[in-house]
């Protein structure tokens, strides 16, 4: 595939000129640390706002510094997952509206080439910015709450690097199927919520689903996942790379088959 | 004659439409091609399905001792309006175009600079396309097709968006590209055609209507054509031509002061004609005797 490497510099100078390169990760970062400060200083802040009634007392326990760990991976699939697909959505839709993706397909690149350098800048993105933000709120809690296991610790961000991965190649092939980016976005982050929703509701059905592995990640940290139940996570783990894979072999052989001309009649 | 590019039974089908109805055509290396044919016509679609951007329905486009390959690499184009990253300059989208058909080192920023002062870029060439004019961008486009030599050239309508300075810059500048490649462009600008024009293709509702040389073509199909436009309305003028063996066909414009004629014998009926026209004392404006233009082929043969 010559022109991988082409298309792929070519995504890392546009998230760069267009500065997504530095808004995201630090979005991460923001995210990452204000959740060990936080936790920190909430009860200390209560306390100054003095406005409770005489005699009432508010204890806020410091939460333990795993805790702080989950909480922060818990905003990321929230807040991050939304501002990664929002950054995504129109990766593919936009340029092919815009008529770009006419121009470049004319040259000898083929779809595998074009979708797969797209994938990469976009995991790289995500991956880099979880890592950094996550790195963040680590040295926090390390140094206001107390110490964190690291081995758990890894473990779980490597769970939601592989959750954020799933759902941004799905962000990526709608992009790509679909003329909406919006279309694209909206319905990444609902199958994201009904998955997560499955999952709570239905654990006996949703033991292999994608979903699953933010929760996993969870118990992982707070210490909730026994010993011995490494399957739960190796399931949903291997599932979630497999429909990974699937979607972009589809979203490839689907998107060769499209018209790529702007205004096609 | 070699040609480069030969198609075969092409056809394109959206649905219950049939938006190009089986081509069959085959361009000769070295010469430009045009291809004609009201809005609609299925131009673009055609062209599109040949730079590999549309999936035909069925037929088969091979050019010539290419087996398998991928066609791409010796075809550039150029689609209708060109557009690009705008965050990019005009030197860095020459390299990357260049970069993706493998070129790269001193080989290609000579390739891109050269390419770069011939289309009239060179000033432009550090600024951000966002801030080109549609007629540099067009150039832009002309320019990143032509990176990797390519030997076709095809371009969707290379001329109808720009303003009238731009088109004869534009036309003088593929009389040069002509020499060097074959070319194919599509185009409503009838006159430009005839300009540039070695042989035309007729599209009309999706198929193909005539294909030839152009200077055979107007042999065959024109007559020669005698235009008279005058101040005054032309009605009784044109009532006494009528009956005028010599004159075979004629027409009146309806603001009836324009009549195109049709003769077999150009001299004779140009004789006749003045005769008529200073004996009457008409305040003609204008006078032509041609052969059939392009555009009287092409009414023609659309039907309009």
């Amino acid at each position: 595939m010559r022109g991988w490497s082409v298309l792929f510099r070519k995504e890392w100078r546009e998230s760069l000129r267009n500065f997504k390169l530095i808004w995201i990760p630090l979005v991460f970062l923001l995210l990452g640390v204000a959740q060990p400060v936080t936790s920190k200083l909430l009860p200390d802040l209560v306390k100054q706002a003095g406005n409770l009634p005489e005699g009432a007392v508010m204890v806020i326990p410091v939460p333990q510094p795993m805790e702080v760990l989950a909480g922060t991976l818990s905003n990321y699939s929230t807040v991050g997952l939304l501002v990664l697909v929002l950054a995504t959505m129109a990766a593919v839709a936009g340029e092919r509206s815009r008529g770009v993706t006419g121009m470049l397909m004319a040259k000898p690149i083929s779809a595998a080439a074009y979708l797969s350098s797209k994938w990469s800048a976009t995991v790289l993105l995500s991956t880099g910015s979880l890592v950094i933000g996550y790195l963040g709120a680590w040295y926090y809690t390390e140094i206001l709450i107390g110490p964190i296991d690291a081995g758990l610790a890894l473990q779980g961000l490597a769970l939601y690097a592989l959750w954020f991965a799933f759902y941004l190649t799905v962000t990526l092939v709608l992009s790509a199927l679909m003329r909406s980016a919006v279309a694209a976005a909206a319905i990444t982050l609902l199958s994201a919520a009904l998955l997560a929703v499955l999952g709570s509701s239905l654990p006996q059905w949703m033991k292999a689903s994608p979903g699953i592995l933010t929760a996993r990640a969870q118990e992982l940290l707070l210490g909730g996942l026994a010993q011995g139940t490494g399957g739960s996570v190796l399931l949903p783990v291997c599932i979630t790379g497999i429909g990974l894979i699937l979607l972009m072999v589809v979203g490839i052989a689907v998107f060769r088959r499209l018209p790529l001309t702007p205004q096609d009649s | 004659m070699d040609s480069i590019l030969s198609v075969k039974g092409l056809s394109k089908r959206y649905g219950e439409f049939e938006a190009v109805r089986s081509l069959d055509f085959a361009l000769v290396k070295g010469r430009a091609t045009g291809l004609l044919g009201p809005n609609g016509a299925g131009k673009t679609t055609t062209l599109s399905m040949l730079s590999g951007l549309l999936p035909a329905t069925s037929g088969s486009i091979q050019v010539a001792g290419d087996a398998g390959g991928d066609r791409r690499e010796r075809i550039g184009y150029l689609p209708q309006h060109p557009v690009f990253f705008n965050w990019m300059t005009g030197r860095e989208y020459m390299k990357f175009a260049g970069e993706l058909f493998g070129l790269k080192g001193t080989k290609l920023r000579a390739r891109a600079g050269d390419l770069l002062e011939q289309l009239g870029l060179a000033d432009a060439a550090r600024k951000r396309i966002g801030s080109y004019s549609g007629g540099m961008k067009q150039r832009l486009g002309i320019a990143q097709a032509l990176i990797h030599r390519p030997e076709l050239l095809i371009l969707d309508e290379p001329v109808s968006a720009l303003d009238p300075v731009g088109r004869r810059e534009l036309i003088d500048l593929l009389q040069g590209i002509k020499r060097e490649t074959t070319l194919l462009f599509s185009t409503h600008v009838l006159h430009d055609a005839e300009q540039l024009c070695d042989d035309i293709l007729i599209l009309n509702k999706g198929e193909l209507a005539v294909q030839g040389q152009l200077a055979e073509l107007r042999r065959l199909h024109g007559k020669p054509h005698l235009t008279v436009e005058s101040e005054e309305s032309l009605v009784e003028f044109a009532e006494a031509v009528r009956r005028n063996p010599a004159i075979r066909r004629i027409e009146l414009s309806e603001d009836q002061r324009r009549l195109v004629l049709e003769a077999d014998h150009v001299a004779q009926a140009r004789d006749y004609l003045f005769a008529e026209i200073a004996q009457r004392r008409l305040p003609v404006q204008r006078f032509d005797a041609a052969n059939a233009s392009l555009e009287a082929l092409f009414l023609e043969v659309v039907g309009a």
